[in-house]
């Protein structure tokens, strides 16, 4: 399992995704940082956890991501 | 003050709202969506937090789809306007407030939509829906109705209505200004496309704020140009919700105190909240109905078909006069037109206005057996 950051265009799909993540037991917290996030807003989902699960469970809450990164 | 004027703004707010008010300068002091210090990203999950919370009120899916607003006018003029752009009939009750007509007197003037106005039947649902079905045609885009009448406390069949609207394929907003917080709405389930609500008056938060609820988002648009906290080197205005409907800085405490009203309602419940009031009005009514010299004009106000809000006026008196009557005696109510020249036409009491008296949240029995007998007191004189 790896961190990754997970780049969202506004700051309530961001926390939406937090909260999302949290009730399915991933540790997960928003931050900005317009560098890794160029899009819309700078705000960034920092996850750690499978990527598919994740991926899975905020595309079905109807969150669009505009990029996954693995955190460094 | 003996206060029964809360179909104007609910008051006194609870205990729990005006601390939550008081916190937010402590702790949620930061522009939510905007920066990324921790009181900013805090302050961004206390509005989701009531975002969330308001949407789950209104069994709204998508808490993206709810959107703060500065009152509920606000709200209906987003989505009158943004519906309305494109031309199309209406149709609304002869019971809306000004904030559905004039939108709609706004756009039929500026030649881009027409509109019709269905009469409503006191205690008669069916024959209430049978009104609004003989006005669809066509064009027809949209029905408009208000929960309750805010001057006569008529309510109108939603539920029905709503299956009315799926029916012929229009659309359906409905006017929670009066019912929000006492009567309970699910959007998913019955279908409702748009949900306007004050945030200060059933929902028990403070004045400034405004919800509105959106199951059909992609046919919003924006009535306010400016900063999103999102694609800020970009000239366009972004699209999605709710930042699209929420440009410049939100009203974060009235969103905290707004936050801590949706809480008390939900523990306590739309219906439980909404069962009481009626007992109160109930009681109201039927003393004020044993007064000879007073006037009412609705019939006896029955939870299903009534909201606490009973209009009257003293003898001959207007509804100014008799309001400034009880103001002299401590009681605040609200006199004249109520911002519904329609309900009034349709009731005939657009020449003197009515009294109106409307429970709320904070009144006690008590304070209604006082307010009877202050009313008892006036009416013998006139």
């Amino acid at each position: 399992m790896k961190e990754y950051f997970f780049l969202l265009s506004s700051i309530t799909s961001a926390m939406k995704g937090e909260d999302i993540l949290r009730k399915n037991g991933f540790k997960a917290n928003v931050f900005r940082d317009t560098k890794i996030n160029p899009y819309g807003c700078g705000y960034v989902i920092k996850v750690f956890g499978e990527i598919e699960k994740i991926t899975l469970i905020l595309n079905r809450a109807g969150i669009r991501v505009n990029e996954i990164r693995e955190s460094r | 003050m003996l206060y029964f004027d809360n179909a104007a703004t609910s008051y006194p707010k609870p205990v729990t709202v005006k601390k939550a008010v008081e916190e937010s300068f402590y702790s949620f002091g930061a522009n939510p969506g905007r920066s990324g210090h921790k009181m900013g990203i805090e302050t961004s999950r206390k509005v989701f937090d009531c975002r969330k919370k308001a949407a789950d009120l209104f069994g709204l899916s998508e808490c993206e789809n709810l959107v703060f607003t500065k009152n509920c006018t606000e709200a209906l003029n987003i989505v009158l306007m943004s519906i309305g752009a494109e031309g199309g009939h209406f149709i609304i009750s002869d019971l809306e407030h000004n904030s559905v007509l004039r939108p709609l007197f706004e756009l039929e003037k500026r030649g881009i939509t027409n509109f019709s106005i269905a009469e409503v039947f006191e205690n008669e649902p069916e024959k209430t829906v049978e009104s609004f079905r003989k006005l669809i045609k066509n064009d027809t885009k949209m029905i408009v109705a208000t929960g309750s009448s805010n001057v006569f406390g008529i309510k109108l069949p939603v539920a029905e209505l709503a299956k009315l609207c799926r029916e012929y394929g229009i659309l359906f907003l409905v006017d929670m200004a009066q019912t929000a917080g006492t009567m309970k709405m699910d959007m998913e389930k019955t279908g409702v496309d748009f949900v306007c609500a004050p945030g200060h008056k059933g929902l028990l938060g403070p004045m400034g704020t405004g919800i509105l609820a959106a199951r059909k988002p992609e046919l919003l648009k924006p009535h306010l140009f400016g900063g999103t906290g999102t694609y800020s080197l970009f000239p366009e205005q972004p699209e999605g919700l709710p930042e699209m409907l929420e440009s410049g800085t939100l009203n974060v405490p009235g969103i905290c105190g707004l936050y801590a009203g949706i809480c008390r309602v939900s523990e306590e419940g739309e219906k439980n909240i909404g069962k009481r009031e009626a007992e109160m009005a109930k009681l109201l009514y039927s003393e004020l109905f044993s007064m000879k010299e007073i006037k009412l004009f609705t019939s006896f106000p029955e939870e299903a078909t009534h909201s606490p809000v009973i209009s009257f006026v003293i003898g001959d008196l207007s509804g100014e006069e008799t309001s400034a009557l009880l103001s002299e005696k401590g009681v605040a109510a609200r006199g004249g037109f109520h911002c519904a020249a329609l309900a009034h036409r349709k009731m005939g009491t657009e020449n003197r206005g009515t009294c109106r008296l409307s429970i709320g949240y904070m009144n006690t029995p008590e304070q209604v057996l006082k307010l009877i007998g202050i009313i008892h007191g006036l009416s013998k004189k006139y």
